[in-house]
């Protein structure tokens, strides 16, 4: 939306979001309740025939200033904030933990075995950062909001949290097995597959398979809003 | 011209709560026509600052008096609606009596007739 002076309204919109996104005490849903709201102001302004610029201007200081907002709604649930943190360290830890997983067996397929491919294994282990690094460079600058939006609805309830996670933990584990079991040599398969597939269960190893992303799901699961209903159409 | 008696900060910060009480109970609302309606009801005496609403908000859903959730309207704009809960009602018949308690008070006190309970 552009008119004679060169005000762009969406820019001015992405440019107030980025003001209230540095307010560490709004969690990300505050900050799109306040969006809904200046929003809401501006559409009614500009129905009342205020142009673009002025809408904007009026509803931004009607709605107060970003740095106020952090306060007051600081103030409103101070743990709040905090537990959003947490939330996503630990959101970032189960997708890191579900990204080895499906990489490892991705490099499984393309690495041969035998001991002379070991330094093939440090180099994959390396490149295995690479997306994670992506990730963190795109959220320092500032670009999270857009780029990973999409990502949102994954977990905007514990039930969809809890489907979406299993799932994709369990066909992480049969895809690995898959590949295992295209390895496995005609007169030791069976034995082979009992090892592979029965002994982790039993074993220290099945702690770190199991506890780890087990842990992080309970933490993600409880830190949740516990009901989000799914959008509803109004008339 | 006449000059409208805005209200004080502290007299609009303690009347939020009963405010957004009472206009929830009349039906679920969200935060930009809960403050629109609080303008109209009081003729633009009450300006609330818009942002501030939402901490009130949060703190009624934080203390379970009402329950909140995203809906989209027709024209593809969502919402955070807002919807008294069983405890909200309780909370705001107390608000209820408290108010009147100050409003016949000070009425008595004017010899104003006061209003009934």
């Amino acid at each position: 939306m552009e008119n004679q002076t060169g005000f762009n309204l969406n820019a001015a919109i992405e440019n107030w979001r980025e003001e209230l996104a540095a307010q560490s005490n709004l969690t990300a849903e505050m900050r799109r309740e306040l969006e809904t709201h200046v929003n809401d102001t501006v559409a009614e302004l500009q129905r009342r025939g205020l142009n673009g610029e002025e809408s904007f201007w009026l509803a931004r200081r009607r709605v107060g200033q970003p740095k106020e907002l952090g306060e007051e709604f600081g103030k409103a649930d101070p743990a709040k904030a905090c537990r959003e943190g947490v939330l996503w360290i630990a959101l970032a830890f189960f997708i890191m933990f579900l990204w080895q997983n499906l990489a490892d067996g991705l490099w499984d397929i393309l690495i041969p075995q035998n001991s002379e491919a070991i330094w093939m294994w440090q180099i994959a282990h390396s490149l295995n950062f690479l997306p994670v690094a992506w990730i963190a460079v795109s959220i320092a600058r500032g670009r999270s909001i857009k780029k990973f939006a999409a990502w949102r609805s994954l977990i905007r309830s514990r039930g969809r949290f809890l489907v979406v996670a299993c799932f994709s933990y369990l066909a992480i584990k049969a895809f690995a097995l898959a590949v295992l079991l295209t390895r496995l040599s005609p007169p030791h398969e069976a034995q082979e597959f009992m090892r592979a597939f029965w002994w982790p269960l039993f074993s220290w190893d099945s702690l770190d398979s199991l506890a780890w992303p087990g842990a992080l799901i309970a933490i993600i699961f409880w830190l949740l809003p516990a009901a989000q209903s799914p959008t509803l159409k109004r008339t | 011209m006449y000059k409208t008696t805005m209200l004080t900060k502290d007299l609009v910060a303690a009347s939020s709560r009963p405010l957004v009480l009472s206009i929830l109970a009349e039906g679920e609302s969200y935060g930009y026509e809960i403050i629109k309606r609080v303008r109209e009801l009081s003729g633009g005496r009450i300006e609330w600052s818009d942002g501030m609403l939402y901490p009130v908000l949060h703190r009624l859903e934080r203390e379970g008096l009402v329950e909140s959730e995203w809906k989209e309207a027709a024209t593809g704009r969502e919402r955070k609606y807002y919807i008294l809960k069983a405890d909200g009602r309780k909370a705001l018949k107390t608000e209820r009596q408290q108010w009147l308690t100050v409003h016949n008070s000070l009425n008595k006190l004017w010899k104003i007739k006061p209003v009934s309970t």
